[in-house]
């Protein structure tokens, strides 16, 4: 329809219409425009996405794998202590070759200990000990048949890693040293297993490469059948890499003159920890450097009254996949710091003999914690325990200690509060606490770091076996 | 024509008798006898046959013709009765022709004589008719000779309106003429008889021309003969008369009994399924659309051939007796396959494109027709019709944006939920008692599944063609439907046009389709519906029936609402700046009383949904899709897929060019703003997590924002469009080619990003590789848990989208549950809740915050066997908590991370021994992560037919619990009621000597009252906003 009063009328109320209409209205979505983008800065920069919060779960439910191994009239044991003011149901899997052969639950009272007979008549023996609605310490203990009864204890395991290191074994005349897998799991495992010793290379066995390890089982596999140290080798050092599945290694020697058990170490660190007491000298370290970079280490002991560094101005160098011994010469109821100077990791454990000549190994602990629960070394009938405190750091450490026993905690005065001096190794006697019988230790520092370790005897003397502590887990409910 | 008759010609020309039937036709029968009175032919005489008139018809025809000439019929048998009574007398059988004439065809003076003329000189005529036009406006015309498609239905050459300027003056040979004026020759009423009584008087004509076809007589259409007819009946008239309610009835049983008649075997056996195949199809729409009436008429004449089938059968038995030509030969005369689509593409345009506003006459008078190049016209067709431009360019993008989406079997991938196999498993899905995903349970199906049930039927019964249909579809639906809201605002058809491109290239639909969320699609394609729906109740110029407002909007929103609850959210949002925008507070109190009574019957009609969403809290209505960035949601994007990109923002950076434009900040501008802006900041707060759940659900905000950003660009252009050429230059010139400017980068840049085909979903290729490890859709009698990042986004296909989120500091996550398969589309709008879903979380959170390492043992009760993530998806310190568990085996899963839990127990068996049964009693965290795994457990099928034998110990279901479910033994007399297991499941503590068991669900009646009672507020909802037949 055609516009009746022409064009001119129709071009009328736009020159009449105010330009400032429009431009009122670009302002007005500019400053809408600028405050949507201006808030979104400011909220995206400035406030963010909200943090998930945190869960409000504390029921707690673990396991702890003991590769213990065993032979032909050894008796095997399981202690287990509970630090927590709660009770806590503990289920234990013992395992052979061919599964699992019991699995009794029980429950441990709040701060008591338990100490219980695994089966360990077989060399591939071991037990995986569950705990549930609560935190437990655990550790094997393991008595020869023969007569002397040589002794062996470890911390158990906390789970299963990708590879496993057992540094020191021999397999020298009459000695023979297993590694000890178990996969206490419902997966078939493959590992490979690689042999070194302190003279030649690396010894891949074509029947070891892959072993497979059925689901909920464990094998001992036997070094010796593999490589029998020549006369000039001290040491032969297992290495575990699993393939497939998740297995737990240690490592158990036997031979006329004693016993030693060795927890699987399954990564390499820069520094370690290695507490001893009542060993005879000299005793032994066992490096091993499994990296691709030479490692300069540096060792140092640590006593009740001085440190040394007893590798001199020249740091011990190991190469790559290098394992070495070095002898820690006569120092008496010292405790042991190794640490790589040029920051490579490396592997290191001590061997220390008793009295009588029965040995023990102690891995290291790469770091330092707050909270110990120390378990007993000896078997239920008892003997003698040296509790050993090192304190590596740069502050000194002061600690209190409870002991706790089959009835619960054992009142003892005198270890309420022990200093352990930056530097140094304290030692504590339970013996005549506990009346020789096997007993726990709660360290707990109030200030510093230490690592806890214990020392033991059997009853009569000839059985020698060390173990380190169990740190325990920050924010534990109830930790008395 | 005979020998006889041609001798006889040469001497006298040949007798014509008028059979006029007349029913209650005074008001224009004087008229028809006159212009009988004033024809030329020389032998005529007339036989008029009075149905029952009572409105002086038989006086006034008794007058005209005398009472000999009137027959009278006490009631009204029907045309087709009404001369069969007429050729009983003397006068009929001594015709050569009979002249069928109603009495509204008024013909002109040498009608008759150019009809005879037309016989007698052709060859082998049996039938003439007239060219026949308006009664009213004899410029237009009304028929030409008819035709009709294969299934036997009516087709005109004629388009509406269509006028006379002589483009049809030719002799025609035609399929049939219309009863209204037909001239019959004596041989051929002789040999094919009368028309067929059974059939109403506006249909016989088809059966009767196509019977004298098939016996070889020719049916012919003169010009020279010219007639006006009123169609009386087609208009309603007289008072009383049947046809204007019943026209579709009267079509159909008359399309099927020709066809059924004239149609040879052979001819038969492949027309008639087709014929079938499309008659469901358009009863599926007429009940779709809620055109009952027409559905039930429909159904009503395939009805009334059913019962006289017998006499169809004796009818066509005479008619191929007397056939000569092929069916091939009649063919010829048929309209070409073709036409039919055309004619449902033009239903089609008006049921999606509302009517245009008819231009003023005289806006093209004086135009000068100018030779002009074709790519000119082409654009002066695509301006004129910007839709159906639009359209064909969508068909093309379409095309190359879906190219590798056509041809898979089976979409996969995304976020895309899996859809049954058949569609019979939709209806067992609503129809149980039983909830057969997530953790069980007794919560119903939402609507949304019958919905998607019947609509697998409608789909050849393929779900899996719905499913495609429904991913690449939607967004175009979601098109239209803006389309049809911006353009009831602006009435601007090119706007609109342009409103609707934005909003279908948008972020938030493009991420929908990647992603192969079909609640989320279904929900922004409504959206513009819902959204002009719920402002018109607060809009006081909007008339509106308050009932049918009330229960449409509510039907429309529990649709909505069945598929994606987040739909709530977004009504909400609506109603809140409708009521603060509202022009008074009597408009806003109606539009709120309105907009109350649209939720309560939402809520009624979609109750599971309603269950859902109260007993989730609002859980349900919640979607998380991750954390999104403010200025990705500026984009109106989640972060990822095609159309993510920065050129995403052209859509609200046209919106708010096109705001300055938008005269006078007008009421639904301020609306879009405010809604815009409000969705934009909700659904940040949401995904950063500082909203409650149940407000959470970006994709319900963003798709709102996302559709008044395009409102407010249709609002501009119409602005812009409207009277910009009489303006001086100026800003708003300068603005308007900004305006085009950004929108035309963005459109084109969108439109390449989707071309591009990088979705989400796709073939199989898009599941992990790893995923067989997992299960296969076929797989049953386990779950999996899947996992996701806290902050949200999608799990691993197919898992579907994550259900719930557990809250572990570091280790936080969201999961979902489901079977084998993975997500399914029949838990769509159903709420994951309950005592089991709680009682997972409290696993959970233990695996991942509370350390425990037991964690197989720990979900072994929930049937979980797999826990599966993405790789890479999951926070480091959430992948360390599951290795830690000893239960779990991880298994190498490539692209997955990927668990095993062998410890898992069977969702139904008996599991023996102590153990269970002791631990079933309690929910201690040790008594669980102590439980055994269930190695003898002897599954035990729901549809158990033979009972199994019980062994000491727990018949453990892995559901959630209902107290309805029961235990018979074949060793007590009475069923045992179920206890709860673990403090969520269903256990049943048995011993050896209860022999047999067998369980049973005792729930299922209370589920047949509740879907019974949700199907009649359906059908009485769909009642009251049914729509007006077009039959």
């Amino acid at each position: 329809m055609a516009d009746p009063a022409g064009p001119q009328a129709a071009l009328e109320p736009a020159a009449r219409k105010p330009a400032p209409a429009v431009r009122g209205r670009v302002v007005g979505v500019a400053l809408l425009a600028a405050l949507l983008v201006g808030s979104g800065f400011a909220l995206q920069r400035g406030v963010g996405a909200g943090p998930a919060p945190a869960g409000v779960g504390d029921d707690r439910s673990g396991a702890w794998f003991c590769p213990h191994g065993g032979g032909e009239g050894y008796r095997g044991w399981i202690a287990v202590t509970n630090p927590e003011s709660r009770p806590v149901r503990v289920r234990l899997t013992t395992l052979g070759a061919g599964g699992a052969l019991e699995r009794p639950t029980f429950t441990v009272p709040a701060g008591r200990q338990v100490i219980r007979s695994v089966p360990a008549t077989r060399s591939e023996a071991s037990t995986m000990v569950e705990f549930l609605g609560g935190w437990v310490a655990a550790g094997s203990i393991l008595r020869g048949g023969s007569d002397p009864a040589y002794l062996a204890a470890e911390r158990c395991a906390p789970g299963p890693r990708r590879t496993w290191y057992v540094p020191d074994t021999t397999t020298a005349r009459g000695e023979s040293s297993y590694l000890v897998v178990m996969n206490p799991f419902a997966q078939d495992a493959a590992v490979d297993v690689v042999i070194r010793t302190d003279k030649r290379g690396e010894i891949h066995p074509g029947a070891l490469a892959p072993y497979v390890v059925p689901a909920g089982t464990s094998v001992a596999l036997g070094l010796n059948t593999y490589v029998l140290q020549a006369p000039d080798e001290q040491l032969v050092s297992g290495e575990v890499q699993v393939r497939l599945g998740r297995v737990v290694t240690g490592g158990l020697t036997i031979s006329a003159d004693g016993l030693r058990a060795e927890a699987g170490i399954p990564s390499p660190a820069v520094r370690w920890v290695l507490p001893g007491a009542m060993y005879r000298t000299p005793s032994t370290l066992a490096l091993l450097n499994p990296g691709p970079r030479r490692a300069d280490v540096e060792v140092i002991a640590q006593s009740a009254s001085s440190q040394r560094l007893l590798t001199g101005l020249d740091p011990v160098s190991l190469g790559p996949g290098e394992v070495k011994a070095f002898g820690l010469g006569g120092q008496v109821d010292a405790g042991v710091v190794v640490q790589s100077s040029n920051q490579v990791p490396v592997m290191a454990v001590r061997r220390m003999e008793g009295e009588s000549g029965d040995a023990a190994i102690l891995g290291g602990e790469a770091d330092d914690a707050r909270a110990w629960v120390v378990l007993p070394a000896v078997p239920p009938e008892g003997g003698n325990q040296l509790l050993l405190l090192q304190n590596s750091g740069r502050v000194d450490a002061s600690v209190s200690l409870t002991l706790i026993g089959r009835s619960g905690p054992i009142d003892n005065p005198s270890t309420d509060s022990i200093v352990v001096p930056s530097g140094r190794l304290v030692t504590v006697d339970l013996s005549s606490v506990s009346a020789r019988s096997p007993v726990s230790v709660l360290v707990t520092a109030s200030q510093g770091t230490i690592v806890a370790g214990c020392a033991s005897y059997s009853q009569d003397g000839k059985g020698y076996a060390a173990t380190l502590g169990v740190p325990v887990p920050s924010g534990l409910s109830g930790q008395r | 024509m005979s020998e006889a008759s041609g001798s006889a010609r040469a001497t006298r020309p040949p007798s014509v008798l008028v059979v006029l039937v007349a029913k209650d036709g005074a008001s224009w029968l004087r008229q028809c006898l006159l212009a009988l009175s004033k024809q030329t032919h020389p032998r005529l005489g007339v036989l008029a046959v009075d149905t029952g008139s009572t409105d002086g018809s038989l006086e006034l025809l008794e007058q005209a013709l005398g009472a000999d000439r009137v027959t009278t019929l006490d009631r009204n048998p029907g045309f087709a009765t009404a001369v069969a009574s007429a050729t009983r007398t003397e006068a009929a059988r001594e015709a050569d022709y009979l002249l069928l004439l109603h009495d509204d065809a008024v013909l002109a003076p040498d009608a008759i004589a150019r009809m005879v003329e037309a016989a007698e000189r052709i060859e082998g005529v049996g039938i003439v008719g007239p060219k026949i036009l308006d009664w009213e406006e004899p410029r237009l015309l009304r028929e030409i000779g008819m035709s009709s498609d294969r299934f036997g239905y009516p087709y005109s050459p004629l388009e509406e309106g269509e006028i006379d300027q002589g483009q049809y003056d030719r002799v025609r040979e035609v399929l049939f003429v219309s009863s209204s004026a037909m001239l019959v020759s004596k041989e051929a009423w002789g040999r094919i008889g009368l028309p067929d009584e059974r059939l109403d008087s506006a249909h016989e004509d088809l059966d009767f021309c196509w019977r004298a076809r098939i016996a070889g007589f020719r049916v012919l259409m003169t010009p020279a003969a010219e007639a006006r007819h009123r169609g009386a009946s087609g208009r309603g008239e007289p008072d009383g008369s049947r046809q204007g309610t019943r026209g579709r009835y009267e079509r159909e049983r008359a399309s099927l009994v020709s066809i059924l008649k004239n149609y040879r075997l052979i001819s038969l056996l492949w027309l008639l399924p087709l014929h079938a195949i499309q008659g469901l199809m358009r009863l599926v729409v007429f009940t779709a659309s809620r055109r009952f009436g027409d559905a039930y008429q429909l159904l009503a004449a395939w009805g009334w051939n059913l019962i006289n089938l017998p006499g169809t059968l004796a009818r066509r038995f005479r008619a191929q007796r007397r056939r000569t030509v092929s069916d091939r030969e009649v063919r010829q005369y048929m309209a070409p396959a073709g036409e039919r689509l055309r004619r449902w593409a033009a239903l089609a345009r008006q049921a999606l494109i509302p009517p245009r506003a008819e231009p003023e006459l005289g806006d093209e008078e004086g135009e000068v027709t100018l030779r002009v190049p074709i790519r000119v016209q082409l654009g002066r067709l695509a301006l004129a019709h910007p839709a159906g431009a639009v359209w064909l360019l969508a068909g093309v993008l379409a095309a190359i944006a879906y190219r590798n989406l056509f041809g898979t079997s089976l979409l996969e991938g995304g976020a895309l939920a899996r859809f049954p196999a058949a569609p019979s498993d939709f209806f067992r899905e609503v129809g149980s008692g039983l909830r057969h995903t997530g953790l069980g349970g007794t919560q119903a199906a939402s609507p949304a599944v019958g919905i998607l049930g019947v609509a697998s039927v409608i789909t050849f019964g393929s779900p899996a063609l719905l499913q495609k249909l429904l991913l690449l579809g939607l967004p175009a639906v979601a098109g239209v439907a803006c389309y049809r809201a911006v353009r009831a605002a602006t009435n601007g058809g090119a706007p609109a046009v342009v409103a609707a491109l934005c909003y279908s290239l948008s972020a938030v639909v493009l991420w929908g389709v990647s992603e192969g969320r079909i609640p989320a699609l279904v929900f922004l394609a409504g959206l513009p519906w819902l959204a002009t729906k719920l402002r018109e109740a607060f809009d006081s110029a909007v008339p509106t029936r308050s009932l049918r407002w009330v229960v449409g909007a509510g039907l429309g929103l529990a649709v909505l609402a069945s598929f994606f609850p987040g739909a709530l959210l977004a009504g909400a949002i609506i109603a809140v700046w409708a009521a603060a925008t509202a022009p008074g507070t009597a408009a806003r109190a109606r539009g709120l009383v309105l907009t109350a009574g649209a939720l309560a019957t939402a809520a009624l009609l979609a109750l599971p949904v309603t269950f859902g969403v109260i007993a989730s809290a609002g859980g349900l209505m919640a979607d998380r899709v991750g954390a999104p960035s403010f200025f990705s949601l500026l984009r109106l994007s989640f972060g990822h897929g095609p159309g993510a990109w920065v050129v995403a923002a052209f859509l609200p950076l046209g919106a708010a060019l096109s705001l300055v434009f938008v005269p006078s900040w007008a009421r639904l501008a301020g609306w879009c703003v405010l809604a815009a802006v409000s969705s934009l900041y909700l659904a940040w707060l949401g995904g950063a997590g500082y909203l409650p759940a149940a407000l959470s659900n970006p994709i319900a905000f963003v798709g709102l924002a996302a559709f008044c950003c395009s409102m407010l660009v249709g609002l501009g252009l119409s602005s812009l469009a409207t009277g910009v050429e009489r303006q001086a230059f100026g800003l708003q010139q300068v603005g308007g080619a900004a305006v085009v400017l950004v929108l035309g980068v963005g459109l084109l840049a969108q439109a390449g990003n989707a071309a591009n085909a990088g979705w989400e979903v796709g073939g199989a290729e898009r599941l992990p590789l790893a995923y067989p490890l997992v299960g296969q859709p076929g797989a049953a009698g386990y779950r999996v848990l899947w996992l996701g990042p806290w902050s949200g986004g999608d799990l691993s296909p197919p898992a579907g989208t994550p259900e719930r989120r557990v809250p572990a500091g570091d280790a936080s996550i969201a999961y979902a549950v489901t079977g084998p398969g993975g997500g399914e589309i029949t838990d769509v709008g159903r709420a994951s809740a309950g005592a089991g879903y709680e009682a997972l979380d409290r696993a959970l959170t233990d695996i991942l915050a509370g350390g425990t390492r037991h964690g197989g043992a720990l979900l072994s009760t929930f049937g979980i066997r797999f826990v599966v993530a993405r790789s890479g998806s999951l926070a480091p310190q959430t992948v360390r908590r599951l290795h830690s568990q000893l239960d779990l085996d991880r298994v190498s899963g490539g692209d997955l991370i990927l668990f095993r839990n062998p410890g898992a127990a069977p969702l139904a068996s008996i599991v023996p021994g102590p153990e269970w049964r002791s631990a079933a009693g309690g929910s201690e965290f040790a008594t669980l992560a102590s439980l055994p795994p269930p190695a003898r457990a002897a599954r035990l099928p729901f549809d158990l037919e033979a009972p199994l034998r019980a062994s000491d110990g727990l018949v453990f279901l892995s559901q959630q619990f209902d107290g309805r479910w029961r235990l018979e033994r074949e060793g007590r007399g009475s069923a045992m009621k179920p206890s709860r297991a673990f403090g969520w499941a269903v256990g049943f503590p048995v011993t050896e000597a209860d022999g047999g068991v067998r369980l049973r669900f005792g729930g299922q009646t209370a589920r047949d009252v509740e879907l019974a009672l949700v199907a009649v507020l359906w059908l009485a909802a769909l009642w009251i906003t049914r729509r007006p037949s077009r039959g």
